[in-house]
């Protein structure tokens, strides 16, 4: 016991360090939790005080305004060409889906897990303004991510940078639209999994495609840089994307938050909102003339 | 041994459950600003990815004056934090910054000299080895963006939070 004692210093350092280990070990949603009881705690408070600060103080906090008001501008443009879209496609087709408008919570990223490519963010909105676990997180250039974890006046973001990130995604090139699933390597890298037959290929625009229970159809996921075949078992592609925002450059983002959460009645929110930047679809497509490989991008026909 | 110039020999202070009240609440007074500069200032006067590091500074402050158990104990501590503020790989920073604390107590205790400039290089080598550590635990990055971050962004850091430390260690002393 007194050698111990005498060793005290390496006995704390030995729980410090196994302490900080197992930290790294917990799952993703532990280590949220934790972090989230340390935020609401010290660091939440200070970010709160430091952002209203520099609110008060002025220029950043204008900027910032006045970007996201023009984002705002640009979306609510996307969303009345998107209406408009959308009427086309009702004229067509008899075939309607109730669909619940999303409104859009203007979200300032307090931190970020920092480097070139953040895999999460700290962004100023939480339960009190709607934003709850599962809700996609987006900018005009496309998705940023999705909610994680919220608390009353924060929620973490996890982004298309992280190594957990899936979703669901169409490939816009060749004869039809492709689907495939978007997801982040070890590597860090975004790459779309899609089948062999596939002819998307460099240049062509990715997006969601409205499959799986979080993001809605037609959020820009990034665009082709490279088509690779899978090596391995040569079943697949895994085309590298060129993600669609630069998340090191963003320091406002979106949630898209059901207008009204009863609306959805228990549907999924993919299912129900839709994302008003939809309506690049048929632009992306005209411009590569590609606009008959659109009626395959309707998730109810390209789901498998 | 012969000690030249300004070098003399350290005078390691007492760990602070030992140190009077007011030299305790300007302990706390000099971490809180260093936690203060960590939130509100490090980003503005980052170039880039290239930032100093405050929790570093009040860690190497610490450890150098108070030893390896306190600088281990504040460096997780200060680690928890700012894993709470990036949420991703929680555990990172505290390992890096308890490894970081322990070893600038061990090294000041065995070099027992108190120079500015040791003081320096232990805030550049603390710097770099935090960095080090957090960029091979979050490898999960492109290879060419491991690459800028471990041979560039992280020296640079380490340079900048030292010559920023060295400035505010400095103003601490006078």
């Amino acid at each position: 016991m007194r050698r111990l004692r005498g060793r005290r210093e390496y006995v704390v350092f030995a729980v410090l360090c196994l302490a900080a280990l197992a930290a790294l070990n917990l799952p993703l949603g532990d280590q949220a939790e934790v972090a989230r009881r340390v935020n609401r705690g010290f660091l939440l408070p200070v970010l709160l005080v430091k952002r209203d600060v520099e609110g008060y103080l002025g220029l950043r906090d204008e900027n910032a305004r006045l970007r996201a008001n023009l984002e705002s501008r640009a979306l609510e443009l996307a969303e009345l060409r998107w209406t408009r879209v959308e009427n086309l496609r009702l004229r067509e087709a008899l075939e309607f889906r109730e669909r619940v408008p999303a409104r859009l919570v203007a979200a300032e990223i307090l931190s970020s897990s920092g480097g070139r490519w953040p895999r999460t963010l700290l962004i100023d909105r939480g339960t009190r303004d709607g934003v709850t676990a599962n809700l996609p997180v987006v900018t005009p250039d496309g998705l940023v991510g999705k909610t994680v974890e919220a608390d009353r006046d924060a929620a973490v973001v996890l982004t298309v940078r992280h190594p957990e990130f899936r979703a669901s995604a169409l490939a816009l090139g060749g004869e039809t639209a492709e689907t495939g699933i978007a997801a982040t390597t070890d590597a860090g890298e975004l790459e779309l999994v899609v089948p062999l037959r596939s002819e998307a290929g460099p240049g062509d625009a990715v997006v969601t495609s409205g499959i799986g229970p979080v993001f809605p159809r037609g959020i820009p996921l990034g665009t082709i840089a490279e088509v690779r075949e899978d090596e391995r078992l040569r079943l697949s592609k895994q085309d590298r994307l060129t993600p669609a925002v630069d998340l090191h450059r963003t320091a406002a983002v979106f949630v898209l938050v059901p207008a009204d959460a009863d609306a959805l009645g228990g549907r999924e929110a993919a299912s129900a909102l839709f994302w008003p930047g939809a309506s690049l679809l048929p632009a992306l497509a005209a411009e590569g003339g590609r606009v008959d490989s659109l009626a395959a991008a309707d998730p109810a026909e390209a789901a498998p | 041994m012969s000690i030249a110039g300004s070098e003399r020999l350290a005078t390691l202070r007492s760990a602070p459950d030992r140190l009077s009240v007011g030299t305790r609440a300007r302990f706390a007074a000099l971490i809180g600003v260093f936690l203060l500069g960590r939130l509100v200032l490090q980003e503005r006067i980052a170039f880039g990815a290239v930032a100093p590091d405050f929790y570093v500074m009040a860690l190497v402050f610490s450890a150098v004056r108070w030893g390896s158990l306190w600088g281990s104990v504040l460096g997780f501590v200060l680690g928890l934090n700012a894993d709470a503020l990036e949420v991703d790989r929680f555990g990172m920073h505290a390992l890096a910054y308890t490894v970081a604390g322990f070893a600038v107590g061990k090294l000041k205790e065995a070099l027992y000299l108190d120079v500015p400039a040791l003081d320096l290089g232990l805030l550049a080598a603390a710097a770099l080895a935090t960095g080090v550590i957090t960029t091979l635990l979050g490898a999960p990055d492109a290879v060419a963006a491991f690459e800028e971050r471990f041979f560039r962004e992280v020296p640079a850091s380490a340079l900048y939070t030292a010559a920023l430390g060295g400035l505010l260690f400095r103003l601490v002393r006078e």
